[in-house]
């Protein structure tokens, strides 16, 4: 067969002869079965290709993508990839982030496995992502002075909701994930957090790439749904996070 | 270069799972596809877009770069193996590929051996189900590069597949 008529049959399987060149070929067809029986074979092909392209787990974007492109500047930024493949750029990645941490000179990581800890019993915080709506910049202030910026809501694999947030006092900030146990929230995973430097006090990253890590991968483990937009949010709010 | 608006953070986010796709196409495997769209993400938000770009299109360049730029990588890996031992069971070998009893496995491996310009350009038309001048606009090549990159993935694909007797 000719390239020309490949070509042409190509084409065709994908809608984009002209409507006199489609004709032309359509009465071909009719009259040669070789040039039919490639058309067949292409239009399996395509099929193929298609039913490959639909074969996927079913899975959700990864939030940690998701939220890349969420409008606040308080984002994680630079979360590891997870193979190795790309380990060469990752290492990369890492030894900036180090950098940068060095710089700013404000490592925040002070006590927060103590908060940790005891964030079953942080009433206050409990009270505010009860009630809280998220927010792309600033801060809510506690009775206790502290800042907590509840950041976004997500589905878990439990059936219940949680929500990240950062949560930081004058000399230490984490970003944490509460998720709503009953009637309480209760802080899963929290990782110190570090001030990106120039000043800006919204722009917070992981304290470490290890922190990062298990902070993604505690994400991917759990999300079971596309986070919940403000309209959403407010309504889970209103219902009590029924 | 401005940074992304919110307009285009939502169209990009809208478009996460057909971008998703694109990536799962080009690398073969889940894992390294949303390893694929994280870096393109990033790429984006790291060098902006321009305000008046058609930002469907400009993501899946951005993509299609990445994607270059890993398989120029990955090459100059498989030239020092010794140094990346890792990377030696990522692809399966022609023998294993031949075995392979699933149709889609077999399919993909027959992807993996296309040029990336033919296997970008199918993939944009077949799988993502652009028109040859979405396809064109996004890969910067004229309409009839597209037309005739494609035949020439399909002719590859049926020859893998029918063996070495295809005309």
């Amino acid at each position: 067969m000719q390239d020309r008529d490949f070509e042409l049959l190509s084409a065709y399987v994908d809608g984009e002869l002209e409507p006199a060149a489609a004709a032309a070929l359509t009465s071909r067809l009719a009259q040669e079965p070789a040039l039919s029986a490639r058309l067949a074979e292409l239009q399996t092909l395509h099929s193929e290709l298609q039913d490959a392209a639909t074969s996927d787990d079913g899975t959700p974007v990864p939030a940690r993508i998701r939220e890349l492109l969420q409008p606040r500047p308080g984002r994680i930024r630079s979360l590891p990839h997870r193979l190795a493949r790309f380990q060469g750029n990752l290492r990369q990645g890492l030894a900036i982030a180090a950098s940068l941490t060095a710089v700013a000179g404000l490592l925040l990581a002070s006590q927060w496995q103590n908060g940790l800890e005891g964030a079953a019993d942080d009433v206050l915080l409990a009270a505010a992502l009860e009630t809280l709506p998220s927010r792309a910049a600033g801060w809510d202030t506690l009775d206790d002075g502290r800042r907590l910026r509840a950041v976004l809501s997500f589905p878990n694999k439990e059936g219940s909701w949680c929500r990240e947030y950062i949560l930081a006092d004058e000399d230490s900030a984490i970003r944490g994930v509460a998720c709503r146990d009953s009637s309480n929230w209760t802080t899963r995973i929290a990782v110190p957090q570090a001030l990106l430097p120039g000043g800006d006090e919204e722009a917070y990253r992981p304290a470490s790439a290890s922190d990062s890590g298990d902070f993604a991968r505690f994400i991917d483990q759990h999300v079971a749904g596309d986070v919940a937009g403000a309209e959403s949010e407010a309504g889970l709010i209103a219902g009590s996070w029924q | 270069m401005p940074s992304l608006s919110t307009s285009q953070r939502e169209i990009l986010l809208a478009e996460l799972g057909s971008l998703r796709r694109f990536c799962r196409s080009l690398s073969g495997s889940a894992a390294d596809a949303d390893d694929l769209l994280q870096m393109t993400v990033e790429r984006i938000l790291e060098k902006g877009m321009p305000a008046d770009a058609d930002a469907v299109k400009w993501a899946y360049r951005v993509c299609k770069n990445a994607w270059i730029d890993e398989l120029r990588s990955r090459d100059v890996r498989q030239r020092y193996p010794q140094l990346m031992a890792w990377d030696n069971d990522e692809a399966p070998s022609a023998e294993e590929s031949a075995g392979h009893e699933r149709a889609l496995e077999t399919l993909s491996a027959a992807l993996a051996k296309l040029p990336p310009e033919q296997r970008l350009a199918l993939t944009l038309v077949a799988v993502e189900g652009k028109s040859y001048a979405e396809a064109a606009a996004i890969l910067e090549v004229p309409v009839g590069t597209i037309m005739s990159r494609i035949a020439r993935a399909r002719a590859q694909l049926l020859k893998y597949r029918e063996g070495p007797g295809w005309d």
